[in-house]
């Protein structure tokens, strides 16, 4: 799977640090 | 990535069942062995910010790797659900077909979806792209 395959325009591949941060900007990864 | 309401976003968890776990020890690769430790610090956020979860399990006809009374059907010690967090059982790839999850989702006045689990290219994608057709904006993590 390549981010090129699943990221459109009807969604997105996105990195879970950046949805954690996106989530709670203050929260810190374990 | 812009900041998420945690309010109209949900983690949506895909399958992550020991039925991987037992077809990597008899033999088959994983290429991202990273994932379930990943998936652990996803559920830790959503749950510290208090943003909705849904666990959806795959649940196999008898003979399957996911029969529910097998071993294989079992979640992941790393992707257990805490009490109240709805656990639903899908058939099929999708986790909206033949499930309420679009009526939970809207119920919730969820506007967007993280999708995690196992694997990429099979549930988490189907899911993914049917989160699209239905207007929730999926995001695959």
């Amino acid at each position: 799977m390549t981010e090129a395959n699943l990221s459109d325009e009807f969604a997105e591949i996105v990195c879970a640090d950046d949805v954690i941060r996106g989530l709670a900007p203050t929260a810190s990864l374990r | 990535m812009k900041n998420l309401n945690h309010v109209h976003t949900a983690l949506v968890v895909i399958d992550v069942q020991r039925a991987f776990e037992e077809w990597e020890s008899a033999g088959r690769r994983r290429n991202n062995t990273g994932a379930l430790r990943r998936i652990g610090q996803l559920l830790a956020a959503f749950q510290q910010a208090d943003a909705a979860i849904f666990h959806i399990r795959h649940r196999g006809e008898p003979g399957s790797s996911f029969e529910p009374h097998g071993t294989g059907f079992a979640v992941l010690d790393e992707a257990r659900e805490l009490a109240g967090e709805p656990v639903i059982e899908k058939t099929v790839n999708s986790a909206f077909i033949g499930t309420d999850l679009e009526h939970r989702l809207r119920a919730a006045d969820i506007d967007t979806v993280v999708i995690c689990g196992a694997t990429t290219n099979h549930c988490v994608e189907t899911s993914t792209r049917m989160a699209g057709n239905l207007d929730v904006r999926p995001n695959g993590a």
